[in-house]
């Protein structure tokens, strides 16, 4: 879809009755590095989290290089509003398709099980030609939590080779010679068959970094990642990153890394109260910014 | 007859004593397995997310099993299983199998229980991490997350071996067979030789008590031991 190698389209999340995303579309391009930023609870990690359907949308779509995630979410597609019997009994009723279609999505007027046969076909259709798997989706999709989240049960070395062997997708050999010069780039060689226990902070996010890679990710998904970090090794996890943007990565970052923001940055969103306010370049976002949500959330950070 | 007596009458069984421990052991070692293998499997119907139905089937259907069995004294289970469902078992010529059920059913119960308390204990993100690299929630759980929560739960399955080594003792209610010829496990083998000679039936009462404890004895050492295996792993 035009050109976003990830994109989310009118996204919801509720959990029970608290509103996290009201309505959030984005996209990313291949090799842009887009970062993230907004008050804690302004819903960002949770859209993050929503790329790789961690979790999973209450309403919208996420798209992945051409291929849908989640089920079809027929608000999104005026086509098959056209097609259900809510709408051919407005229609009927007089009035212009575009008003319908509005007013349908706005008071939430289709119900699965009575739109009729049409509806369903155009339905099933669509999920058919262009679902993928999301197992096969996350697989190409890296994340980086803000906990690191290394299994704790295996070696580091164990830890990069595990997904890429038990999905076959390369030999022990291949695995393991890969996972090894990526430990070489970060300084870290000596650390394979050691436990995560015994790694810092640091060392930690850095190996959860590569662990990632090793998947040959398209994308990169940050979560916080140096939020749980002693100041002292932030550094060294935000240098690594910024070498994964130069070598042409595609990323997206929830940080409160105003300084990372404005050096890696393509775009910068500013997101609070489950939507996305400002969108721009870091200089726009950081220098003009428009709303007075950012403007306060700026002016706390900076 | 004197103490001296006693013990040396004691010393002339001690073959039969030998064989009525292996017996019990035998039972609990078949019993364990067959019970960590159901706990496993329970533990992860009860925790999988209830998305398809088949999963709900299956998640009531332990739930069931686990209250029942554990609302239930293991005597009557087992006399219950051996005088109906297992009855084409009971009368093999060795029908050692029944008992191995019976309390290897019983024991998955507990062990359920206990695996799942330490799965819930495994850090949420470590499933996180696993799914967002493409693994799959099974795989994820075989990899990753059973292997930490049987680390946390090494002593109170060691509990849970304990308390059904001696539990085997209420399987002299049953008549267990090898071979066609009739044998006895460790309290069997000493109420009856105690019935044989009255005199004796305290010694040998006392006898059996020394072997359990023994036994447990060293199911504690080998608990430590591999405690401090399991802790060294991570170092």
């Amino acid at each position: 879809m035009n050109g976003d190698l990830v994109e989310i389209r009118g996204l919801y999340k509720y959990f029970g009755k608290l509103e996290v995303l009201k309505g959030v579309s984005c996209g990313v391009k291949k090799g842009e590095k887009v970062v993230v930023l907004g008050a804690s609870g302004s819903g960002k990690s949770t859209m993050l989290r929503c790329m790789n359907l961690l979790e999973k949308p209450t309403y919208g779509e996420v798209w992945f290089d051409g291929n849908l995630l989640t089920p079809v979410d027929p608000y999104l597609h005026p086509d098959i509003i056209k097609a259900s019997r809510t709408f051919k009994k407005l229609k009927a009723a007089g009035g212009d398709d575009g008003e319908i279609i509005a007013k349908i999505k706005k008071e939430d007027l289709l119900h699965e099980k009575h739109e009729g046969g049409e509806y369903s076909a155009l339905m099933k259709s669509f999920h058919k030609e262009h679902y993928l798997n999301e197992n096969l989706a996350r697989a190409k999709m890296g994340m980086v939590f803000q906990h690191f989240n290394l299994f704790n049960n295996l070696t580091v070395l164990q830890n990069m080779t595990l997904a890429p062997l038990e999905l076959k997708l390369k030999s022990k050999e291949e695995a393991t010679a890969q996972a090894m010069e990526l430990l070489g780039k970060i300084g870290l060689v000596d650390k394979a068959n050691s436990y995560p226990s015994t790694l810092s902070g640091g060392q930690k996010q850095r190996i959860a970094i590569v662990r990632s890679l090793c998947m040959d990710p398209q994308v990169m998904l940050f979560d916080e990642p140096t939020s749980a970090l002693d100041p002292e090794m932030v550094g060294e996890v935000l240098e690594l990153m910024k070498r994964l943007a130069e070598a042409g990565m595609t990323m997206m970052v929830v940080t409160h890394e105003i300084g990372f923001a404005r050096e890696v940055a393509d775009r910068v969103l500013f997101m609070s109260d489950g939507v996305i306010a400002e969108s721009g370049t870091p200089s726009e976002v950081f220098d003009h910014p428009q709303t007075q949500a950012a403007q306060q959330f700026l002016s706390s950070v900076l | 007859m004197t103490f001296a007596d006693k013990i040396a009458k004691l010393w002339e069984l001690r073959g039969l004593f030998a064989e009525s421990l292996g017996l019990s052991l035998l039972i609990a070692f078949g019993a364990v397995v067959l019970g960590f293998i159901i706990g496993v499997l329970l533990a992860v119907v009860r925790i999988a997310p209830k998305t398809n139905p088949v999963i709900k089937v299956l998640d009531k259907i332990a739930v069931v099993y686990i209250t029942v069995i554990r609302g239930t004294p293991t005597l009557v289970q087992l006399l219950i299983l051996y005088n109906s469902v297992l009855v084409s078992f009971k009368r093999m010529p060795t029908n050692l199998l029944v008992p191995i059920i019976a309390f290897g059913i019983n024991s998955g119960a507990y062990m359920a229980e206990i695996i799942r308390s330490g799965i819930s204990a495994v850090d949420t993100g470590q499933m996180e991490a696993g799914r967002s690299l493409g693994l799959s929630w099974i795989t994820t759980m075989r990899k990753v997350i059973i292997p930490q929560a049987i680390k946390t739960v090494v002593p109170t399955i060691f509990n849970e071996i304990i308390i059904l080594v001696k539990e085997t003792s209420v399987v002299s209610y049953i008549v267990l067979k090898v071979n066609s010829e009739q044998k006895w496990d460790l309290l069997g083998m000493a109420e009856k030789q105690g019935l044989a000679t009255p005199a004796c039936y305290l010694v040998f009462l006392f006898f059996a008590a020394i072997l359990y404890l023994a036994v447990v004895m060293l199911l504690t050492a080998l608990q430590h031991f591999i405690e401090r295996r399991l802790k060294k792993n991570e170092r």
